[in-house]
Order: structure tokens, then C-alpha cells, then sequence
């Protein structure tokens, strides 16, 4: 598996390739970026360089067909540790640090050195993440640990000083498009366009979104908020929230799921924000532009800008585990205030 | 595959390994152990869990096909506790295991056993060998000064030196050391290994629990400064070896003591648990105080103190000095009771050294006290 299937992060490869010809390949990495750019295919593919057995690690470029590269590929190679949040759980506790710790403790059994990939770093809880400190500081000779969140505000700073801060960003269109049509998440490009769009550049959220019955929900959600007939804030948060724990069991695919709505309800403000300037929004959906238009006519840009913020906070509140009933709630309550308190006014 | 087992025999032999298999793992096949099954070379049960791993020969195997099979640890074990059979055949049939007694038949599902992670066999032609009654005694004597949780890697373990004719361990966690040596031969001009290997401890209770205390040999050979191998008679085990620099335990032997009196371990271990008595969590120090003919050791708490005598043959300067119980009784406990140790001293402020007749080496930092 060479580099080019992973798309759009040449800048960083080449990044990485000049500090190992200098000589200064940092020995912990931070990865941070959009949820579903690629960061954690990126880590694996690294680890691959570095523990190839054929082509040497200055290079950068795994052979992809010797016994190491396919241990990697299968998460099976020896001297490779992975380490990431409990299904069921919120954070990434302790325990999984120290056997990490003890892991890297030892002679690595195959090659000169060990690489640990450390998945879901913003959910590290501070006790995780202080008990890493001295490994992240000084790891055993040679050894290289990534660390794969969102964002380097959400680590404490004591994490940030000891690793290299490596930026992805979003995929473009045509890329994401591309690689919702290789994984088979789009049947046809005019779907991959589609979702493309919607993605903001993460396959990750891309994929959420072409789930059918979240896309017709979310349908239903937009025109409902756009509809001249007043809406109910406190049913609309009950379906909401009802949605959202259809999800599954687990708190956290109803969080992923409340956060993808939230974020289409926020992309929609935007919509409507062009709209009272009176500009088309980019948006892929037409039946999009039909009800920006129709509450463009009714708010405000002051309470539109509002409305698109009020949603942004409860997508952050969501990451930070507030109750989701709660934020869902909240959130319907307020958008319900502006948005009839506005339309009654004109 | 298909074989008859001794039910006792395999069960010995999956207590044996079963120590290894870990509780939890990322790699849930490591939740197994794998028996192969052969007539020629004898049958093995293995486990690993990447960090450790043991092959250990299984007796009472009789061959009618041989092969391989994965079992499930938990299940098996409980299969054969709950057995009244003497024999049970173990065999696979299609997609099925199949174990089978008189009147009972367990079907578990077969697996891959070529998913099973290689166990290290021992390969090596050179090697060193030591008597296993004196490894034995050499990993009990070090193995409780090591330090798991320290964040310099290489206290977690302890360190082999081999040469021509010995082999030496080293276990410290820095506040105090332990250096156990016995005699060794190297085979077929077996080379010292190098650099400083240090062994973890999980290995080493592991190691112990396989040997016993007869004449019988032991074989060592290290793998490229990465891993060690270890043969006793009916096992082979491996193991990672710990990372980091061990530190330069030469220089921790103090030099020019004056003070030096002979005990018996028995005693000294007796006197030393009763003074620790009034020992709390604040005030963990024991008052040892050497004068002509008699130890005193006194300590105190808040819920009372102790004093005890012990006579000695000593008739020089008194001196003055306070341990950590726990650090002496954890080395004494490892001595034969009737064994002869020599404390020797500075003064209150410097290390003090124990050692014995048969090259056991343990040094201590006092505990410095507000008076």
C-alpha cells in the first residue's frame, strides 16, 4: 500500500520525509483534524514505514508486501501498539495508559523499535493523560508514539509541549467524493457529490449522512423549522431526542448522531444567512434552498447569525458529554423563541 | 488430530501455562493455549501473550493422528476439573473439537491453530547452563528488591550477568539491591551476552515456578539483545527483555566498613518482625542500635512502641541506625533461618551491607530520622 491511496496529506508525508533525511523525526506525534479525514489510515501507514522490513524508514515508503508491512495492515504486528477508547465508555481511562506504558517497556521482538498508535486522544481523562507524561516525554530508544484526536486545545497543555502538533485538513470535494465511491459508501458520483458537499470534508461525517432514514429525518426536521405554520419547540425536541437514541444502545452513537443533526441544522442557518443577502448557498439539495429561502423572509441576519451560533454550541456541548436531553431541549427551545418571536414580529 | 490425555497430566500441564494467558486482551486468540500433539517429538502445550511465553511438555499424550489444536483456556480447564475420567480423547472432526470421556462429550469449535502466534523455541547451540536449585535461589533473592511501577524500565526486572563460570542477578528500585551469584558453564563457548539484559519479573516468577530443587540443569541463551530463552526439563520459556539502562549497581557497594557483625538469619528475622509490630505508615523505621554484645531494636507508633534484644557477638563501637523492616525481612525471609549473615556499617548515614556465606549480596539505605 503505497502513500497515494491515502489522499489529500502529501504535504504532511513530505513534512515527515524531510525531518527523517535531516535527521529530526520527532518521537510523538499529534495528529489532529476533522473527525474522518484519514488521520488514523495516515498513523497505520506511517507505523508501515517505519517498521518495514524491505525499504528503509528514510524513505518513507513501506513496501506494503513484506510480512511486516501485512502485520500492520492487519493490526498484528508485534511491535506495533494500538490503544483506543473503550467501546462503552466515555474516556480513555488509566488502565489502557499503563499497559501502554508497561508494553513500551519492553525490547521490541522484531525490529530496532516500537510504534504506538493512540486513537481517540481527546477523550484521554486527565489522570490517563498525566500518567503518559514521562513515556510521551521519553519513550524508550527509537520508539514512536502517535496520538490521533481533533484538536490540540482539548489536550492538556503538558501533552502538547512533549509532541509534534501535526494539522490535517479536510479532504476537497472531488477527493472525498472519490473515496465515498471506493469504500462503496456512494453507489453513483451524483451521490458522492452529494455527500461530498455535505461532508465538510470527512468521510466520517459523510458517511453518517447517507444513512436513508437520518437523511429523510433531517428532511423533515429543515422543513419543519422552515414552515410557515408555527412549530412546537418541545415536540420537535422530543422527536429529536427519540431520533437520536434510535441510534443504538450506546450513549455514544445517539451522541454522533444528535451531532450530525445539529451540525445539518447549523449548515441550514448558514443557508439562510446567504439567503438574506440575497445569494444562493452552495447547498447540494435544492428542497435545502426552498426553505432557507422561506425563512429568509421572515428573520432577521442579527437572529440568523444567533440561531447558527446556538446550534454550534450544542454540537460543542454535545463532544463535551452534556446530558443530551438537556442540550436537545435547550436548543429546540431557543430556536423556537427566535424564530417565532420573529415571524410574529413582521 | 486425535489423542488420549492423561487428565491429570494435562492438567498439570495447563496450570502450568496458564499463568501466561492473559485476562484481557486486544488479540482474543492469546485468550487460548495451543496443544500439539506428537508422538515422535513429544506433545506441548503453549501459551504466550506476546510478552511472555512457555512450551511445556505434556506427559500421558497418546497419539493416534498428530496435529494441533487451539483450546479455549477457561473452558478446558473447567472441563478437566469437572472430569472423574482418568483418560479423555481429544479430537477434531470436521469444523468440531471434540473432547470426550466415558460418559460426557464436549463440542467446542475448531480454530485455526496456524492463528496462534509462534511460540520461541529454545534454538540456540550455545548457551549457558546453572544448576536449576540455584536459579531458583538466585530469582527469589533478587526478584522482591525490582520495582514494576517504576518509570525507569530497566528496575522492573532483574539483571543476568553470565560469564565463564557465573551467573549473577541484580534487583533494585533505588533504595535498595540485591546480588545473588552462582556458579555456571557455558556450552559449546557459549559468549556473554550483551549489553544488560534485564529480565522482567513476570518472566522470572515464571521461571521459578518451573524449576525445582534438584541437580538438574538449566539452560540460558539471549537472542540479540531482544529476548532471553529459558530450558528447564519440561519447559521452554521465553520472554521480551526489559528496555532502558540498568544502573551502574558496581557503585553502589560502599567501601571501608568497620563495623561488621555476624548474625543468624533466623533470629535477626524473629527480632526484626517484633520491633515492627509498632510500625505505622509515618513512622515505618525500625531503631537499630548495635553495642558491645547486644542489638537493640526499638520502634514507635502512636498506639505504642517495642524494644527487643538480641545478643550478638560484637564488642566494638555502638552504631546507631534506622531501617525500613519490610526491606530486611523481604531478603531475610529468602535465607535458610540457620544461614550466617554478616551485617557491616559505617555509620547511620551511609548504606549498610548484608551478606552471607553462598555470595548473596543485599545493600540498604537507612531511613534518616528526626530526632
Amino acid at each position: 500500500m503505497p502513500w497515494g491511496s491515502i489522499r489529500g496529506h502529501d504535504k504532511i508525508v513530505e513534512l515527515l520525509r524531510t525531518g527523517m533525511t535531516r535527521g529530526r523525526f520527532p518521537h510523538a506525534l499529534l495528529f489532529v483534524g476533522p473527525e474522518g479525514v484519514g488521520k488514523r489510515t495516515f498513523a497505520r501507514r506511517l507505523a508501515q514505514c517505519l517498521l518495514c522490513e524491505r525499504n528503509p524508514e528514510q524513505d518513507l515508503n513501506p513496501c506494503g508486501i513484506c510480512p511486516a508491512c501485512l502485520q500492520v495492515g492487519a493490526g498484528a504486528h508485534p511491535d506495533l501498539v494500538e490503544v483506543r477508547r473503550p467501546d462503552e465508555k466515555h474516556e480513555l481511562p488509566i488502565a489502557v495508559i499503563r499497559d501502554l506504558n508497561h508494553d513500551l517497556s519492553l525490547k521490541p521482538s522484531k525490529g530496532v523499535r516500537k510504534v504506538a498508535i493512540v486513537d481517540d486522544a481527546d477523550d484521554l481523562n486527565d489522570e490517563a493523560a498525566n500518567a503518559f507524561l514521562k513515556t510521551l516525554e521519553e519513550p524508550p530508544p527509537g520508539s514512536v508514539l502517535i496520538l490521533i484526536g481533533t484538536s490540540a486545545e482539548v489536550q492538556l497543555d503538558t501533552i502538547v509541549s512533549r509532541c509534534r502538533v501535526v494539522r490535517f485538513d479536510p479532504l476537497n470535494e472531488v477527493e472525498l467524493a472519490s473515496v465515498l465511491i471506493e469504500h462503496g459508501i456512494a453507489s453513483t458520483p451524483e451521490e458522492a457529490r452529494r455527500l461530498a458537499k455535505l461532508g465538510d470534508g470527512s468521510v466520517g461525517r459523510a458517511r453518517g449522512l447517507a444513512d436513508t432514514t437520518l437523511n429523510a429525518f433531517r428532511r423533515d426536521l429543515i422543513d419543519e423549522l422552515a414552515s410557515p405554520q408555527s412549530f412546537d419547540p418541545s415536540s420537535l425536541a422530543r422527536k429529536l431526542e427519540t431520533f437520536s437514541k434510535e441510534a443504538g444502545k450506546e450513549s455514544i452513537d445517539q451522541r454522533n448522531r444528535a451531532s450530525l443533526l445539529i451540525g445539518e441544522l447549523a449548515r441550514f442557518f448558514r443557508a439562510v444567512l446567504w439567503q438574506t443577502a440575497g445569494l444562493e448557498a452552495p447547498s447540494p439539495d435544492p428542497a435545502d434552498n426552498r426553505a432557507a429561502r422561506l425563512l429568509a423572509e421572515r428573520l432577521e441576519p442579527e437572529d440568523v447569525m444567533i440561531l447558527a451560533d446556538r446550534c454550534l454550541q450544542a454540537d460543542y456541548q454535545v463532544g463535551r458529554k452534556a446530558n443530551l436531553g438537556l442540550i436537545i431541549d435547550s436548543l429546540c427551545h431557543d430556536l423556537g423563541a427566535l424564530i417565532l418571536a420573529d415571524s410574529a414580529h413582521r | 488430530m486425535k489423542a488420549l490425555c492423561n487428565r491429570d497430566g494435562l492438567l498439570a500441564a495447563l496450570g502450568m501455562v496458564s499463568g501466561v494467558v492473559p485476562a484481557r486482551s486486544p488479540k482474543p486468540i492469546l485468550q487460548n493455549v495451543k496443544l500439539v500433539a506428537d508422538a515422535e517429538e513429544g506433545s506441548t502445550l503453549m501459551a504466550t501473550d506476546l510478552e511472555v511465553g512457555i512450551r511445556f511438555r505434556v506427559l500421558g499424550i497418546k497419539v493416534d493422528q498428530p496435529g494441533s489444536v487451539i483450546l479455549p483456556t477457561v473452558r478446558i480447564n473447567q472441563i478437566l476439573r469437572t472430569s472423574n475420567d482418568d483418560e479423555l480423547a481429544i479430537e477434531t472432526e470436521g469444523d468440531q473439537l471434540i473432547v470426550r470421556g466415558l460418559r460426557s462429550e464436549f463440542i467446542l469449535n475448531l480454530e485455526d491453530p496456524d492463528l496462534f502466534p509462534e511460540v520461541a523455541d529454545f534454538g540456540a547451540q550455545a548457551y549457558h547452563s546453572v544448576n536449576a536449585a540455584d536459579l531458583r535461589k538466585l530469582i527469589r533473592r533478587t526478584i522482591f528488591a525490582t520495582d514494576i511501577e517504576s518509570t525507569r524500565y530497566a528496575l522492573g526486572g532483574v539483571l543476568v550477568e553470565l560469564t565463564d563460570e557465573t551467573i549473577t542477578m541484580v534487583g533494585t528500585d533505588g533504595r535498595r539491591l540485591a546480588r545473588a551469584i552462582a556458579p555456571a558453564e557455558a556450552e559449546n563457548g557459549a559468549m556473554s551476552p550483551t549489553g544488560s539484559p534485564v529480565i522482567p519479573v513476570k518472566a522470572l516468577k515464571l521461571i521459578e515456578r518451573n524449576l525445582d530443587d534438584g541437580e538438574l540443569k538449566v539452560h540460558l541463551a539471549f537472542q540479540s539483545g531482544n529476548s532471553v530463552l529459558v530450558r528447564t526439563e519440561r519447559s521452554v520459556i521465553y520472554s521480551k527483555l526489559v528496555e532502558g539502562r540498568f544502573p551502574r549497581y558496581q557503585d553502589v557497594f560502599p567501601s571501608g566498613m568497620d563495623v561488621k557483625i555476624p548474625m543468624e538469619a533466623g533470629t535477626l528475622l524473629q527480632q526484626v518482625e517484633a520491633a515492627s509490630i509498632f510500625t505505622s505508615e509515618e513512622s515505618r523505621g525500625v531503631d537499630f542500635n548495635f553495642s558491645a554484645g547486644t542489638l537493640t531494636l526499638k520502634s514507635q507508633a502512636d498506639v505504642g512502641k517495642s524494644r527487643v534484644e538480641l545478643p550478638i557477638a560484637y564488642d566494638g563501637k555502638d552504631v546507631e541506625i534506622t531501617f525500613d523492616p519490610r526491606y530486611l525481612s523481604d531478603a531475610l525471609k529468602t535465607l535458610d533461618p540457620m544461614a550466617h549473615v554478616t551485617a557491616e556499617l559505617i555509620d547511620r548515614k551511609n548504606a549498610a551491607v548484608f551478606r552471607t556465606d553462598d555470595q548473596y549480596t543485599y545493600v540498604v539505605m537507612p531511613l534518616t530520622r528526626d530526632r
